[in-house]
């Protein structure tokens, strides 16, 4: 059906070029009517002067292209050509924004036309750039009528291309840019009808093109290019082959000649996430899961790829799970994501879409904080705490249940939805019924015709406000029945004030949200829509007869993941640190090393004698998280590490015999004796590293130039932090972060971002030596790779303090070519 | 539970193809599906979603509408509650802007506030004022037009009904239920006795059997670590260093 229509518009096409040709003839053959008497000379003269202006106008034009930019568009048509993935990538991700930001930060770029010449008049290349260009216009400038339906005109000629050359196209591009391409596709398809939806604004000519528009951004056409890419590429069949484990031959077999290309098995996939999108833009939540029937929501599915895409998917899924009253499904979507992406978040500052994922994210804390106050959970205390912290003042309303609630909800939906849109325009071909409205929208003056202008999110809004309000009584019976075991309706009722049988008709509802169908573990592989119900209430009671019993189920703290994570994580440290190249000792090293070694060190050497090879950690301390709750049950195995550790700080230098050698503990340590870590030692430690060598304690170059430093004490100011950080260099920025929203405001966030004007900076001075803040620990690490490079001394004696422990100064070596 | 919502055993092959397909887009479909709603209405089942599928036609297609078949598929949802069945078909109900083709005035825009009013009384368990509500004279629009085609229409409401007094009450008293239900005398004694919940006839208390709701316990979940858990920390001990 696509191609079909695909089709018909390009005849639309070409008709129009026939037109425009026709009308330049019309105007040559009335000039040789009218000046049938004259020469023929003048006539071409002036055509050719038109032409000529023409041509010398787009000269001018070209002219005013910098130079960069035109070998940036010639490069870029190069790699293209080549389909080199890598030079592509560099130029779609960094080149266009660098000239955009350079030089096109308020004006378009140079149309298509201007730079045909460059790159030869590929018509491919041409419709990638004004894939580019109208991106731009949209995101940068204001698009008007002529940017909309031209922009819709070079999509369709780019799927055209694609789905309709004879056989697979030859061209390879990112898998970035794939999603760009069918999420501006959508983006620009929901603006449009938005844009379409509001009449009275549009001018006449405006009312001339849309009522003359045809199927330019029509719902149906959009969908066609979205099922045609999926069609075509086998998508689903491929997702289906490869979850039941079929050979590559196999699927080869399955998905054709189109599928085995990763540029369309990336366009087909990326297509089911578009439409998911488009049905939440149209309110089709139930459908908008349907589509994503074989796409697995995990971590390695291939949309997790490409970062935007793996965001927009979860918000758009845990979006429908809102509308399908699934609030603990929803949850755990956002969850998910929201943790993906404060892990990431270092790697997407860098990101073009830095600001866009923030954004989702933004409102993904918001759809969650309402989530939460409608079926709360344990699921994840750190993303429920970000959330209370930004929108704690909504969060309390809504918790709380009872009248200002419903604003609170109101609020955060309308600022955390999609952005709802009509299927269909208004009747633009039918100038009076247009004409009504427009009067009619003059009547009613301005209010009337704003309300109807948000028309679709209002009704999705309304709708939710309604399920939300059959809701607002149950906080409050709840924390009346969380005080018995049993009680009387009657009783309660008079509590509440309310009648016994409206009352009783209250608890029914109490029931019901306690209750929600949930996509349980080990439905891996099922529809999302799939799940069973299951109970999302602590708290639970039956009524028998008027007498309501209650009994609350607690669930005991976890604590074994907690441990077993961590101690994973430090039995990993200590491979890689064995796995280290290690660095040869000095000749006297080996024998005499250490003179003033101290006690630990001669007791626990043992092994090291003959001609075994004896491999040094030398002077590569490390630190460890060590997190502790009090009266914990289990804290043994952190407990050893912690013993070896500290052994190692106390030592100049250790073999790793030596920690494979220390003895077992046989009794548990008393947790206090490693959290006072004395302070006196200190400065002990530093003087026996020096006499150990001061060569050796030489300035470390820093390979990298802006550091990030975390878990700051409140009361560290950014004058402070500069005084700590100009002793090791010059620092030419410091980025001090404060909370710009929220209960926070204008307090510090707890993070800085060094930058230094030499990246040889040397972070040797005895100054990080000292305890700087009590109880608090101060972490370094770079920026771009996420290695610590070195952290502070500090103290323990905090027991309030439920993560950081530990170790002795020092710093993990950093090398950023690791990371490629 | 969910599985049956998505694809009721009563769904014939051809329709689930129309559902699961590209096809469900095809205007010229809309007759097969119209057709299956009128089953669906006549037999007393359900398919919530072929009924999303014709309102995504006429969302689409605006000249395909036709306001009886949305007020059916409305109170086919209805009584879906406490599932968001309704909503989600309202959700697909755009704005008409116009109604010119069709050759008398669109009933829709009247009747859909009052369903929307039962849905509410539905979901908010206020059974006693939904049946007040119901039989009011106002509604006489609506049960003479639509309800009454709607084979077994008050035996869903009162399914809802059940559903939810099965999950919240061990025994409850007979004048409450009958409220909820709508019946009193020998007619709410034989929809009792049909449910298979007894009365007692003394004091004309009705007891739900126990099933997974209404049956609460205090408990406390305590962590059971297992051995595939620590499969990670035990492997790295026998690791020779």
């Amino acid at each position: 059906m696509a191609q079909q229509r695909l089709a018909i518009w390009t005849a639309e096409e070409d008709l129009e070029e026939d037109v425009d040709l026709s009308i330049a003839l019309d105007s040559y053959g009335q000039n040789v009517q009218y000046e049938d008497s004259h020469l023929q000379q003048p006539q071409i003269d002036e055509s050719t002067l038109i032409a000529m202006q023409q041509h010398m106008a787009q000269q001018a034009a070209f002219q005013q292209i910098p130079d960069v930019v035109k070998s940036f568009i010639v490069h870029f048509h190069q790699s293209v050509l080549e389909n080199n993935l890598a030079e592509i990538t560099v130029a779609y991700e960094s080149g266009w924004n660098k000239y955009t930001e350079k030089f096109y930060s308020k004006t378009e770029w140079p149309e298509a036309e201007l730079i045909a010449p460059l790159v030869n008049d590929d018509p491919i290349f041409l419709i990638l750039y004004r894939e580019l260009y109208y991106r731009h216009v949209y995101s940068r400038l204001q698009p008007n009528i002529d940017d909309r339906f031209h922009s819709y005109e070079n999509s369709c000629e780019l799927f055209n291309y694609l789905l309709n050359s004879d056989g697979p196209v030859q061209l390879e591009l990112p898998e970035q840019w794939l999603w760009d391409i069918i999420d501006e596709f959508i983006y620009q398809y929901q603006v449009f009808c938005t844009w379409r939806s509001k009449v009275t604004t549009k001018t006449q000519d405006e009312l001339m093109m849309l009522a003359e528009g045809g199927p330019v951004w029509s719902s149906y056409s959009v969908l066609n290019v979205l099922y045609s890419l999926m069609q075509k590429s086998k998508v689903n069949e491929y997702i289906i082959a490869q979850r039941e484990g079929k050979s590559p031959e196999e699927i080869a077999e399955i998905v054709g000649e189109y599928g085995q290309r990763p540029l369309y098995r990336m366009l087909g996939y990326f297509s089911i996430i578009g439409l998911l999108r488009v049905h939440v833009h149209l309110g089709d939540f139930t459908l908008g899961l349907k589509v994503m029937e074989n796409v697995e929501l995990n971590q390695k599915s291939p949309f997790t790829r490409v970062t935007a895409c793996h965001v927009a998917t979860y918000y758009y899924v845990g979006f429908c799970y809102i509308m399908l009253r699934r609030y603990p499904d929803a949850i755990r979507t956002f969850v998910t994501v929201l943790n993906f992406i404060m892990r990431m978040r270092q790697y997407h500052t860098r990101s073009y879409q830095y600001d866009q994922i923030n954004k989702t994210a933004d409102r993904m804390y918001a759809l969650f904080a309402m989530c939460h106050a409608l079926s709360p959970s344990r699921l994840d205390d750190n993303i429920a705490n970000i959330a209370k912290e930004r929108y704690g003042e909504q969060y309390a309303k809504m918790a709380r249940g009872g009248p200002d609630a419903l604003a609170a909800f109101e609020e955060l939906f309308v600022y955390a939805c999609p952005k709802f849109i009509t299927a269909n325009p208004p009747p633009y071909e039918d100038p009076s019924a247009i004409d009504a409205i427009i009067a009619s929208a003059a009547d009613a003056e301005s209010a009337a015709q704003a309300a109807q202008q948000s028309e679709p999110t209002h009704r999705h809004l309304e709708l939710f406000l309604a399920d939300v309000a059959a809701q607002l009584p149950v906080p409050t019976l709840k924390s009346f029945l969380k005080l018995y075991t049993s009680l009387g309706a009657k009783k309660l009722a008079n509590f509440l004030d309310a009648d016994e049988e409206e009352l009783v008709q209250e608890m029914m509802v109490l029931k019901q949200s306690s209750r929600s169908i949930s996509r349980v573990t080990g439905s891996e592989g099922t529809s999302l829509l799939e799940g069973q119900t299951i109970t999302t209430s602590d708290l639970n009671f039956v009524i028998d007869e008027n007498m309501v019993h209650i009994a609350e189920s607690t669930v005991g703290r976890r604590y074994a993941g907690w441990f077993i994570k961590n101690t994973e994580r430090a039995q990993k440290i200590l491979d890689d640190l064995k796995n280290l190249p290690l660095p040869i000792p000095p000749k006297t090293a080996s024998t005499t090393n250490g003179a003033p070694a101290p006690e630990a060190n001669t007791q626990q050497r043992p092994a090291r004698t003959g001609g075994q090879k004896t491999r040094t950690v030398n002077r590569r301390r490390f630190l460890l998280f060590v997190p502790f709750s009090s009266g914990s049950p289990s804290l043994r195995l952190p407990q050893v590490l912690l013993h070896q550790l500290r052994t190692m700080a106390s030592t100049s230098a250790l073999t790793l015999d030596d920690l494979a050698n220390s003895p077992p503990f046989t009794t548990p340590v008393d947790i206090s004796t490693h959290l006072s870590y004395p302070v006196a030692e200190i400065p002990e430690l530093a003087t026996s590293e020096n006499a150990d060598g001061p060569s050796e304690r030489q300035a470390r170059p820093l390979s990298t130039e802006r550091l990030y430093i975390g878990n700051l004490h409140p009361s560290v100011d950014e004058y402070t932090l500069l005084q700590i950080f100009s002793k090791f260099g010059k620092v030419t920025k410091l980025d001090f972060l404060f909370h710009k929203a929220g209960a926070l405001k204008g307090k510090p966030r707890g993070y800085a971002f060094v930058e230094y004007a030499n990246q040889d900076v040397s972070l040797s001075s005895p100054f990080l030596m000292r305890p700087y803040r009590y109880g608090w620990c101060m972490f370094v690490m770079c920026a771009y790779c996420l290695r610590w490079l070195v952290f502070s001394h500090f103290v323990l004696a905090h027991r309030s303090m439920n993560h950081i422990v530990v170790i002795s100064h020092g710093y993990i070596d950093h090398d950023h070519t690791h990371e490629a | 539970m969910a599985s049956e919502w998505l694809s009721p055993p009563t769904r014939s092959e051809l329709i689930e193809n129309l559902v699961s397909g590209v096809d469900r887009y095809n205007p010229s479909n809309v007759g097969i599906l119209e057709d299956y709603l009128y089953h669906q209405i006549r037999s007393e089942e359900y398919d919530c979603l072929a009924n999303l599928a014709i309102l995504k036609l006429y969302q689409f297609n605006p000249d395909l509408y036709n306001p009886d078949v949305v007020i059916n598929i409305l109170i086919k949802a209805l009584t879906a509650s406490p599932l968001p069945d309704f909503n989600l078909c309202v959700s697909l109900l755009d704005d008409r802007t116009t109604a010119s083709q069709l050759d008398e005035p669109d009933p829709l825009p009247t009747i859909l506030p009052i369903l929307k009013g039962l849905h509410s009384l539905l979901f908010r368990c206020r059974f006693p004022s939904f049946w007040e509500v119901y039989q009011s004279a106002e509604l006489e629009l609506l049960r003479d037009n639509y309800t009454v085609e709607v084979a077994g229409f008050e035996d869903a409401v009162r399914a809802v009904a059940i559903r939810a007094v099965r999950a919240t009450f061990t025994r409850i008293s007979s004048e409450r239920l009958g409220s909820y239900l709508n019946l009193s005398g020998p007619a709410l004694t034989a929809y009792v006795q049909k449910l298979g919940w007894s009365i007692d006839a003394s004091t004309s208390v009705v007891s739900v059997p126990p099933n997974p709701d209404n049956q609460i316990e205090a408990t406390v979940v305590q962590e059971s670590v297992k051995l595939p858990q620590l499969t990670k920390v035990i492997a790295h001990s026998m690791t020779k260093v």
